[in-house]
């Protein structure tokens, strides 16, 4: 039943390519049904020599020739229309597979971006290429494959009728008791096995990349491979789990291979007995060369479908995984958006957690934040400072409260509407492959090009420009183009700058760039944030103290508020971390302080 | 050959061609009944037409098949045992082989390569070796060689029927061979452009932040949308071209069949074949080409293991750095006399082209000696250069007044503690983390250095103390606290040089004065190297090394520097001036 689920699933994604599916299971029935023909004639050959033995002159040279071409034909042809049936199958898991990447990627573009920010982007990739070459195989080759072996049975029903009932009996117990173990084997691989093989392959591939990332620290502190026990382990297991699965099938896939090539075990002693028992001796001579020569066709089409039994549980696991993707739930649409009057935020008794049994990353949280100031956000690491920029926007959506921009529910707007009123400044400062002139305008792909030179200039690119080979032309990533850390930053500064959004949620840099980027930076930063509403999560405490508003955030909840002077004056937390910070600011590596 | 291609051990090596060789014979043990129908038949025949009388001998053919099964079964069983045994072990004697051989190469080497790749070396590539190994070689070499064999006992049966069975397999692996030639460069341009998807989908991944919250999100979804569409009608193509040609392959292979009919028939006519040999050959050539048309299919599984075979031994062979003689690992503890850091004349380059040009200075024990200079003006290189990651090409390092290039870098790395940005934590408990630092540590020990690197308060508040398991990397810990952590593995090494990145101590803005206070205990009376970016945090130190573009521009002490006004004055002043940037200043 679960293989049919996964062929109806595959089905569902082929599109109008069901037609081609549908041509190719038709023409690989054809070629196993020609094939079968091809070794008639064969086996027509063979009935005109008994026939005429004895008496060799009575044999019609002309005759068996034709059969012999003709047999070689339908053998072409049977090849041929498995060719055309794999041609077929081919363009339709092509198809599919590009079909399903591409809705895939577009769906998870359409994601929250909370879910890319706990996903990483190598192995959302890894599920739209790999998981999805896993499904290229089973449309690919076996469908084909299953439809051919399907055939055989009804062959014989056929030839149990035309031919010899008793013999066609006979061949078809091996077969039978082949199918039968092929379905054991099925069922023994299914769900425990590929669960426990994923399981051990996933240990393995973790252990494996820990040791390589941790490669350095392997070397510096004198360990081996062999002491780095995590990793011996995995490789053993998986090795050991891997052996103890092929030996558990041993007995089976032997059997299986040996059943399907022992049909002449069966066909012998029938032949012997019917014959002995003297009646119509010429038909079960005839008979019996008759299976004798179809056997290996038998044989042929029964060996191939033994590969693919495994392959259906990998392509099921694979399926799976998509099919959980394509159920995520995308963030939810409003049918008639509203337009706020202003950019004030406010936060009302806001509350999130990550998933649904953890703390609660913020708990029961208001903040007002007035159109044109300044707030910033401290307070220590997992306090719920970037919760509340994410939320703000629409990285996920409250599950208590609400957040409301003058005056309206962000749920309620247009979302493509609120991210135009946005800018997100935040540490990773990825660029595209494009030129400088596109990265900046990514957003605003009307300006001109003067209104982007000009935000670069504003944003302090211009000594970037000038090195540069082709100046604000020059492709990022192209060999050569090397950009530091702090001039990406800048260009990323100059692409909010001409997006020129009234609302800007910054995440200040821990990482430290050198000082001349640092004060360029500070520089752009000033431009952007001239006149915005902003929300700023701040590292450094010295460069908020001029904020309209200081909130501490601690355990998901705004524990102190206010400008730095009444913060200050209160003697709190802030206080406490300020002057932690002025401590942090006069430290001095191998000064007297800690000597 | 297999040993040599896929590094087999021998004991791998030998199973690897008994399985092939039990294959074959399971090939054979196939044909074998094809005997007895035409046994069988000529003995119907023979009393039909009266020549002989009696029945036929039920036992006897019976009998003999099923020897002949359980030679089938038999055979069968070996190969298979054999060969998943084998390539069961194989995998992780190679895998270990592997993980050993990357733990021996430079860091140089492994900075330079994508660690992914590194790991894909070790996972997909082993995989596919190993899959090729159990599956693909065995059948092919056992194809192969039980057609030949076949081929060749039928020639002293009759050699003119076995050469028309034979007659076409020339052409037909020519019709293969040039089936690769004329579709390689089709597969060529399908890999680009695979990678151009995989690029494509990365960056897509990567910047979805930026896309959807852009008015270009559907004109990139397009670009993207084209480029996975593109790679169709190419997959096609090579399927047209490797399908047709392999399916012509296979039919001229099969015109034996036809030939055989066309030449026994007129030979059987004339009487000099028997009927009993006309009808072997009939069921012979229906059946002998299916172990060759396997060994075709298995062909091009092989020819594609090759590549991930060379990738494995391009690995296996990759020259190790080595000390000289006498230091060599065998000598545990090499005495030296003292640690000071030396670098003379040194000039270095990544590729052609030099990023350090003839430095020269030492920083000496008991001292600390700051790197500073712009991003990119070489200060991490310098550092590394100190602990052997590459091997300078002009001038030398020393340590103690020994070159660091005669010493074998596993004795060499004793005498170094790192402590960067890049903290690498591994999915086990605080303790065995720590542990890392001196293997055979007293739990005592664990605990005091700890509590130096200021890791105890977080450690305590962990619902299982040091036996936490943190995650991988740790990522269950903040950065500070990861930071820490690595402090306190090299609290517990203790080494004589401590090679330090300064911003490590602000990876964690909200926790910046524990990790100060770290690091200021740990490199107390060692030689440190420190790359420096706060100016203001190393006005104590001993020595102050100014670097611009990889040249040594100024050095001394932070007043002398203050005087010369160069470099360092200005960036100096420059910082100052930036920390007392605020928000909202303006308003």
């Amino acid at each position: 039943m679960k293989e049919k689920g996964v062929f109806v699933r595959l089905f569902s994604y082929m599109g109008k390519f069901k037609v081609t599916m549908t041509l190719s299971i038709i023409l690989a029935a054809a070629s196993a049904v020609v094939n079968l023909s091809a070794f008639i004639s064969v086996y027509n050959v063979a009935k005109e020599i008994v026939r005429s033995l004895g008496d060799f002159s009575r044999l019609n040279q002309g005759r068996l020739i034709e059969l012999g071409w003709q047999a070689v034909f339908l053998i072409s042809l049977s090849f041929g229309l498995y060719g055309m049936a794999q041609l077929f199958s081919h363009i339709t898991a092509y198809n599919t597979v590009a079909k399903l990447r591409i809705k895939l990627f577009k769906y998870i573009g359409a994601l929250p971006l909370g879910y890319h920010s706990i996903n990483p982007s190598g192995k959302q990739r890894k599920i739209i290429e790999k998981n999805t070459d896993n499904l290229e195989t089973l449309i690919a080759h076996q469908i084909p494959d299953f439809v051919q072996s399907a055939v055989l049975p009804a062959a014989f029903l056929v030839f149990m009728f035309v031919y010899d009932w008793r013999l066609s009996l006979v061949c078809l117990i091996p077969i039978v008791i082949g199918f039968l173990i092929l379905a054991s084997m099925l069922k023994g691989e299914s769900e425990g096995f590929v669960k426990q093989y994923q399981k051990s392959a996933e240990d393995i591939s973790n252990a494996a990349t820990e040791y390589v990332r941790g490669i350095s620290v392997v070397k510096v502190f004198g360990q081996t491979a062999n002491s780095f026990r995590r990793y011996k382990a995995a490789v053993k297991e998986y090795s050991d789990y891997m052996i103890k699965y092929a030996l558990s099938m041993e007995n089976t896939d032997s059997a299986y291979n040996t059943i399907i090539n022992g049909i002449f075990f069966f066909l012998i002693p029938s032949g012997i007995i019917l014959f002995n028992s003297g009646n119509n001796p010429e038909r079960t001579i005839l008979s019996f060369v008759f299976f004798a020569v179809l056997i290996p066709a038998v044989v042929t089409i029964l060996s191939r479908i033994m590969k693919s039994s495994s392959n259906l549980m990998i392509s099921k696991a694979s399926l799976d995984v998509i099919d959980k993707i394509l159920n995520e739930q995308p963030l939810s649409k409003t049918t008639h958006p509203k337009v706020p009057d202003d950019c004030t935020i406010s936060l009302e008794r806001v509350s999130f957690a990550y998933e649904a049994d953890a703390e609660r990353a913020l708990n029961d949280v208001s903040l007002t934040i007035q159109q044109g100031t300044v707030t910033a956000l401290v307070g220590e690491s997992g306090g719920g400072k970037s919760t509340i920029a994410s939320l703000i926007a629409r990285f996920w959506d409250v599950q208590g409260g609400t957040i409301r921009i003058g005056g309206v529910d962000v749920r309620d707007m247009d979302y493509n509407e609120w991210m135009k009123q946005v800018s997100i400044v935040f540490q990773d400062t990825n660029l595209f492959k494009m030129s400088i002139i596109d990265n900046v305008a990514f957003y605003t792909p009307n300006a001109s090009r003067e209104d982007v030179l000009h935000a670069l200039h504003l944003a302090r690119c211009d000594d970037i420009l000038e090195k540069l080979p082709n100046g604000a032309d020059t492709v990022i990533g192209t060999k050569g183009i090397y950009l530091s850390g702090g001039e990406m930053q800048r260009i990323t500064l100059a692409r909010a700058i001409l997006k020129d959004a009234p609302v800007v949620l910054l995440d200040e840099a821990t990482a430290f760039a050198d000082a001349e980027n640092e004060h360029l930076i500070q520089k752009a930063l000033d431009e952007l944030l001239r006149g915005k509403t902003v929300l700023m999560i701040a590292h450094r405490l010295s460069t908020v103290i001029h904020a309209d508003q200081i909130c501490v955030l601690e355990r998901g909840k705004i524990v102190e508020r206010g400008t730095h002077t009444e913060l200050l004056k209160s003697d709190g937390i802030y206080a406490n971390m300020y002057e932690e910070y002025q401590n942090s600011i006069s430290w001095r590596i191998g000064g007297k302080q800690y000597a | 050959m297999l040993k040599k291609i896929y590094r087999l051990t021998d004991e791998g090596n030998r199973a690897i061609i008994k399985a092939s060789l039990c294959m074959c014979l399971f090939n054979l043990a196939t044909l074998l009944p094809v005997i007895l129908f035409a046994l069988i038949t000529d003995e119907m025949l023979n009393r039909y037409f009266g020549y002989t009388a009696g029945s036929i001998s039920l036992w006897v053919y019976w009998g003999i098949a099923l020897i002949v099964l359980g030679a089938i079964f038999l055979a069968y069983k070996i190969t298979y045992r054999k060969k998943y045994l084998t390539s069961g072990k194989e995998d992780s004697i190679l895998r270990m082989k592997l993980a050993d051989k990357i733990r021996r190469l430079p860091l140089s080497y492994l900075g330079k390569r994508n660690l992914s790749d590194l790991t894909s070396v070790i996972m997909d590539d082993v995989a596919v070796a190993q899959n090729t190994l159990a599956i693909v070689a065995t059948e092919f070499i056992g194809g192969l060689l039980s057609g030949i064999i076949a081929l060749v006992i039928l020639f002293f049966y009759d050699w003119r029927l076995s050469l028309c069975l034979a007659a076409c397999l020339p052409i037909a692996a020519a019709v293969m061979a040039l089936c690769r030639v004329i579709s390689e460069g089709t597969n060529k341009r399908n890999k680009q452009k695979k990678l151009d998807i995989s690029d494509g989908l990365q960056e897509y991944l990567e910047n979805i932040k930026v896309l959807q919250t852009s008015p270009n999100m559907e004109t990139y979804q397009k670009t993207l949308e084209s480029k996975i569409k593109r790679l169709i009608p190419g997959q096609i193509l090579y399927e047209l071209l490797s399908g047709i040609t392999i399916s012509i392959s296979y039919n001229t292979m099969r015109l034996g069949l036809g030939l055989v009919i066309i030449v026994g028939s007129t030979r059987l006519i004339s009487g000099q074949i028997s009927t009993v040999t006309f009808l072997l050959f009939l069921f012979i050539a229906v059946r002998i080409y299916e172990p060759l048309t396997k060994a075709c299919e298995m062909l091009g599984e092989l020819i594609y293991s090759l590549v991930s075979a060379k990738r494995i031994r391009d690995l296996l062979d990759y020259p190790e750095q080595t000390g000289q003689q006498d230091i060599q690992l065998s000598q545990q503890d090499i005495q030296l006399p003292q640690f000071d850091v030396t670098f003379d004349h040194v000039s270095f380059g990544y590729n052609q082209e030099d990023v350090i040009h003839n430095v020269s200075f030492t920083a000496k024990q008991g001292e600390i000696t700051a790197i500073v200079g712009p991003s990119g003006c070489g200060k991490s290189t310098l550092c590394k250069l100190a602990a052997r990651f590459w091997d300078v090409q002009r001038g030398s390092v020393s340590i103690g007044g020994v070159n660091v290039n005669k010493i074998d870098p596993e004795v060499l790395y004793k005498n170094y503690s790192f402590v960067f940005q890049d903290v690498v934590l591994f999915n086990d408990t605080i303790y065995n983390n720590i542990k890392i630092g001196k293997e055979d540590a007293t739990r005592e020990e664990i605990m005091a250095a700890a509590k130096l690197a200021r890791c105890d308060e977080f450690i305590e508040r962990l619902p299982k103390g040091y036996d936490t398991v943190i995650g991988e990397n740790g990522k269950t810990l903040s950065g500070g606290e990861r930071q820490r952590l690595s402090i306190a593995r090299a609290f517990l090494k203790d080494a004589p040089i401590i090679l330090l990145d300064e911003s490590t101590a602000s990876i964690d803005p909200e926790n910046e004065t524990k990790i100060q206070e770290a690091i200021g205990k740990l490199i107390k009376n060692k030689t440190v190297l420190i790359i420096a970016h706060k100016l203001r945090s190393i006005v104590d130190c001993d020595k102050i090394i100014v670097l611009k573009e990889g040249h040594l521009l100024e050095s001394g002490i932070h007043e002398e520097l203050m005087e010369e006004q160069g470099l360092y004055h200005r960036l100096y002043s420059l910082q100052n001036e930036n920390i007392a940037w605020t928000v909202n200043s303006l308003s």
